[in-house]
């Protein structure tokens, strides 16, 4: 089997996913277009090398449907005979674009491909796409489907996380995101957006509430509370987790992923691609996975998906020198790191969603960029990247430097 | 003489059908009735002396639901009933409605005394819907109480007439409404004392009113936008789905069945969603809650409610004996909400 390495990664910063963020004039297709270009002039890449571009996007409809990915592809300018693919593993669908890209180097039918993914939650917000998940009563019932927001509240629950343990991971996510941002630790893989007339609009994540303290966040309303007690979903989550007497809502705003604009982009290519390009590769990918887990509870999966890359790789924890979980809850991070026996400070080290941000579709790539950077930033060797994933799934990816 | 509907024809060519089942105190829906309603509705599409007609009761009330012990019996001790003829013999009674507002002639109801499930959907497939104004008359679609789905139409025709949340909120729970209340909800047109119902009927009649439905209509848009797949949708049926498994815990299959018959037929023409309902109507018929449902609310506590079981050496007004009954009732359907009630209250919870 072929190896696949990641020869680049880039990401916009991500803008405040409302009508007054700094990306909310900028379409999803300029978002992704411009990552496109990113890689291609970073690394006077000949686009007619690239056999295809793999985006994941979770609400592919409006502006972000009708393969966004082949769109992107044609206004970015790539030679017309690159593909584009549009992909959708809910949160994991970056890491997965990414994932798929590496899979079509490994199996030798494609020597370079690009993976990655872009949201738009200011334009096209979260749900815009529908589905029967939530909404189709034959489908909901049989799956006691229940929002992401309580399933979070659950893990929190069954997990014995109090509010105060949930704020303090908050507060310290922000202090190590504002940390990098000073140390210009995220400068090696930002590209600053540009509007339609080449002005730059956006140069760094403006999520971020580096002032906030447990005083801060202890003020903040739980923000699943009414969808729990008032439309039911504590009963249904209840109903499948009868160990659990009632839920305990800790989740809010300050301790939640932030809902943001961005896009995301890693060119993944064979040996060979480097040599005839010039290009050095950063790292090769060792492993990945995806998996299901119970749909209900839905955000447990990075453990079960990250054991499963570990052991199709041939590894094992010990192996892994740096930790990236997408911060969707902090409740999802906190079990991870008690499941799993992983200290705080090899996880997340940069700061993650809390303070940054969740651009959907984009995310998996982006946290695989960041932790790229800093793997060599430290001379560190390996890492793996993981996200927690609607319906009950986890995606995961092992990457070491060469 | 017929056995469910009398047909009379005025000199201004106006029909009018008045139900009045043999045999019943209150009408129900039962094969004669069927049986008539598919012959009258091919005479008023067929005579050219007909210009239109009126539906009304010769009984104070309208019309109560389908007959529970012709349902309880429908499938009788077999515990594999064949699919495709039960389905056949639900689907009759849509297929009847069906032809009766598409028959090209407008049809009015005009509904004197209480309409109930069946009966409501007779009046539902009816181009112009009248009712007397009598806060007594009652008005609903209680299948749900036991474990059945409107299976005339009512999942249909009501999210198209009052809008899917309304809707769900009355057929999931049962809960009845007044002809006030249903003028508000869209789903009657007018609400007129009651010795001017059947003038005001012709009234409409005589005005060369159009034979078509709305949904039938090119455009057809649900109140509040649009089926399930409209956008505003999302929050309702996810709503809806959390709500509805809060309160049945999983335990009715009918409150799931009523949701996915407004979701699904939402999504398609009249046509298939009236027969979508009639599978789900299938479905539940034939599932041992429902039958179960209908033995121990309605066949047992009927005959418990009039002490059927009672020994003759306890007197009639023994007030021990409604305990009794009760107490019957509830062993034989824990979850009923009457039974918890009553429960609750004997043991001063
Ligand atoms: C949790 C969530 C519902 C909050 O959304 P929201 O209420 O719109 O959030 P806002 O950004 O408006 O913040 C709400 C309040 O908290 C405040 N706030 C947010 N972060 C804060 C912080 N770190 N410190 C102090 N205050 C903060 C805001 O200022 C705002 O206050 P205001 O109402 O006085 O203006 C939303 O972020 C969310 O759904 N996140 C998860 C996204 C998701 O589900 N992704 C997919 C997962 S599978």
């Amino acid at each position: 089997m072929a190896e696949a390495y990641i020869y680049d990664a880039v990401r916009t910063p991500r803008g405040r996913g409302k009508s007054d963020g700094s990306l909310h004039e900028i379409t999803p297709t300029q978002l992704a277009a411009q990552v496109l270009e990113g890689l291609r002039d970073r690394n006077n890449l000949d686009t007619s090398l690239v056999d295809d571009v793999i985006l994941g996007c979770v609400a592919p409809v409006g502006e972000q449907g009708a393969d966004i990915a082949r769109t992107a592809v044609l206004v970015a300018d790539y030679n017309e005979e690159v593909a584009g693919v549009q992909v959708n593993r809910f949160c994991a669908s970056g890491l997965e674009a990414v994932n798929m890209a590496a899979a079509k180097v490994m199996s030798g039918q494609s020597d370079a491909v690009i993976g990655g993914g872009v949201e738009s939650m200011s334009r096209i917000p979260m749900g815009s796409d529908g589905g029967a998940l939530a909404t189709d009563p034959a489908v909901a019932f049989k799956t006691y489907f229940v929002p992401q927001g309580i399933s979070a509240d659950l893990i929190a629950t069954k997990w014995n996380y109090s509010r105060d343990d949930v704020d303090a991971y908050a507060v310290e996510s922000q202090k190590r995101a504002a940390n990098s941002w000073e140390k210009k630790m995220f400068a090696k893989s930002i590209l600053p957006v540009k509007d339609v007339i080449g002005l730059n609009v956006l140069d760094r994540d403006e999520h971020m509430r580096p002032e906030a303290t447990m005083q801060s966040l202890g003020g903040l309303k739980a923000s699943f509370t009414d969808l729990g007690k008032n439309i039911g979903f504590d009963s249904i989550a209840l109903q499948k987790y009868p160990e659990v007497e009632a839920i305990n809502h800790v989740h809010h705003a300050g301790n939640s992923s932030g809902i943001v604009d961005g896009a995301a982009g890693i060119l993944v290519g064979s040996k060979e691609l480097g040599e005839k390009m010039g290009l050095k590769p950063r790292a090769r990918i060792r492993g990945f996975a995806s998996v299901g887990t119970e749909p209900t509870i839905m955000l447990t999966g990075p453990s079960y998906a990250a054991e499963r890359a570990l052991e199709r790789s041939g590894m094992s924890k010990s192996d892994i020198d740096l930790w990236e979980l997408n911060e969707v809850f902090a409740a999802v991070v906190l079990r991870f790191m008690e499941v799993m026996d992983i200290d705080h400070g090899d996880i997340n080290v940069n700061g993650g969603a809390i303070a940054m941000g969740h651009p959907l579709g984009a995310t998996g790539a982006m946290i695989l960029g960041t932790v790229l950077d800093e793997l060599e930033r430290t001379g560190k060797s390996t890492a793996l990247a993981t996200l927690c994933v609607g319906g009950g799934m986890g995606t995961a990816t092992i990457i070491e430097r060469v | 003489m017929s056995k469910a509907i009398n047909i009379a024809i005025d000199d201004d060519g106006i029909a009018t059908l008045s139900i009045d089942v043999a045999g019943e105190s209150m009408n129900v829906i039962n094969e004669n009735f069927l049986d008539d309603l598919e012959a009258h509705v091919k005479t008023i599409s067929e005579d050219e002396n007909i210009k239109g007609a009126i539906i009304t009761s010769a009984k104070p009330a309208f019309m109560a639901g389908a007959d529970l012990r012709m349902l309880g019996r429908m499938i009788g001790d077999n515990k594999n009933p064949d699919m495709a003829e039960v389905y056949g013999a639900c689907y009759r009674m849509n297929k009847v409605l069906r032809a009766m507002e598409t028959c090209g002639k407008p049809v009015v109801a005009a509904v004197n005394g209480t309409a109930l499930g069946g009966g409501l959907e007779v009046v539902l497939a009816c181009h112009h819907r009248i009712v007397a104004n009598d806060p007594k008359i009652q008005l609903g679609t209680p299948e749900v109480q036991v474990g059945l789905i409107p299976g005339g139409g009512g999942t249909q025709r009501l999210p198209r007439l009052a809008g899917i949340q309304v809707t769900l909120q009355y057929t999931t729970t049962g809960k009845n409404f007044n002809p006030q209340e249903a003028v508000g909800m869209g789903i009657f047109q007018e609400v007129v004392e009651a010795d001017e119902l059947l003038a005001k009927a012709k009234e409409w009649l005589m005005s060369k009113p159009i034979a078509v439905q709305p949904w039938d209509k090119r455009g057809f848009k649900f109140p509040g936008g649009g089926g399930a797949m409209h956008p505003g949708a999302v929050q309702t049926f996810m709503g809806a789905n959390g709500m509805a498994q809060d309160k049945s815990l999983h335990n009715y299959p009918a409150v799931e069945a009523i949701l996915s018959c407004v979701y699904e037929g939402s999504i398609v023409p009249m046509d298939t969603a009236l027969k979508l309902e009639s599978k789900y109507f299938a479905k539940m018929v034939t599932s041992a809650a429902t039958q179960n449902m209908i033995r121990t609310l309605f066949i047992n506590k009927h005959d418990a409610d009039r002490g059927k079981g009672r020994p003759k050496s306890i007197e009639k007004r023994n007030p021990q004996l409604k305990y009794l009954n009760n107490l019957h009732c509830l062993q034989t359907f824990r979850l009923n909400d009457y039974g918890m009630k009553f429960t609750r209250k004997l043991l001063n919870l």
